[in-house]
């Protein structure tokens, strides 16, 4: 179990409203969250030189996850200016574009 | 034991009884009639500091406790909005307890002081349709991702979700039954 604290993001959670007998002026809500990328952490301190290995492994992206973040960055590459592109018949938009950078960036392979 | 109200206690209770007074019956009915979220009641109580009763005095908190709140609290369901005003502010007192008490510094800062003020509004996704009380048995899952995580699933009677900028969101991080902690 993990507890998040993060934006609600309309576009990720659709928030429906619960039809109730009275007490209507605070809503309660059917939450369905779909695919909500919330940031996590970047790093984290090691106590002995031992544990660097493990941690850069943990959180460096791997070779395929790079690869994927490669060919993002390139579609949107072919068509300059556009807000929207298609990869694989998905479709992906600037938050993909972002998300795909960051990955190269941790990566160092920007 | 000693179960006298603190003098404390008895100037927290008529400073908020007050504040409700100022919104009477018809701002409430008008509230439930329309379906609207009760802003101009929260605004109020975050100006007048209560929504930080809970939350540490150096964000701009109260730092008291559970005794405290719950008077708060009594006072405003005396007034004209009962339950529907309680609801309306009480996720600030609990919600974001972890990040009371587990937050970084710099977490309190960017997170906490925005509840505190009332620029902020939080809600806390913890109920699903086949898990009430039943906190383990959830099934909202965060994936690990690169740079964080991907959650999927679905929460039932979260209050105050149309106007929450913010959410307190339970999700597992290993299957049912796996978990070893």
């Amino acid at each position: 179990m993990t507890l998040f604290y993060t934006d609600l993001d309309r576009r990720k959670i659709e928030v429906r409203r619960i039809d109730k007998m009275g007490r209507n002026a605070v809503d309660s809500n059917a939450l369905f969250i779909d695919d909500l990328f919330v940031p996590g952490f970047a790093g984290r301190i090691a106590i002995h030189p031992d544990q660097v290995g493990t941690i850069n492994e943990a959180f460096t992206p791997s070779s395929a996850e790079i690869e994927a973040a490669r060919r993002v960055v390139a579609s949107f590459a072919a068509e300059p200016g556009a807000g929207v592109v298609q990869l694989d018949g998905r479709m992906l938009d600037i938050p993909h574009l972002r998300q795909a950078e960051h990955t190269l960036e941790q990566g160092g392979a920007l | 034991m000693d179960f006298a109200v603190t003098s404390l206690q008895q100037e927290i209770n008529e400073s908020v009884g007050k504040i409700c007074r100022q919104f009477g019956d018809d701002y409430w009915r008008r509230c439930e009639e329309e379906k609207t979220f009760p802003h101009e009641f929260h605004a109020a109580m975050a100006s007048a500091g209560w929504l930080g009763i809970t939350m540490p005095e150096d964000l701009g908190g109260a730092g008291l406790g559970v005794i405290e709140a719950a008077i708060m609290i009594h006072a405003v369901t005396l007034g004209g909005g009962g339950y529907s005003a309680a609801s309306a502010i009480n996720i600030n007192l609990f919600g974001p307890h972890a990040i009371v008490v587990h937050g970084s510094p710099d977490q309190k800062q960017r997170w906490l002081k925005p509840l505190i003020r009332g620029e902020q509004k939080a809600c806390f996704g913890f109920t699903e349709a086949d898990a009430g009380l039943d906190t383990s048995s959830i099934k909202t899952f965060a994936t690990r991702a690169p740079g964080g995580y991907r959650i999927t699933g679905s929460k039932m009677w979260t209050s105050t979700g149309q106007v929450a900028d913010k959410i307190v969101l339970l999700a597992r991080t290993t299957q049912a039954g796996r978990a070893t902690e």
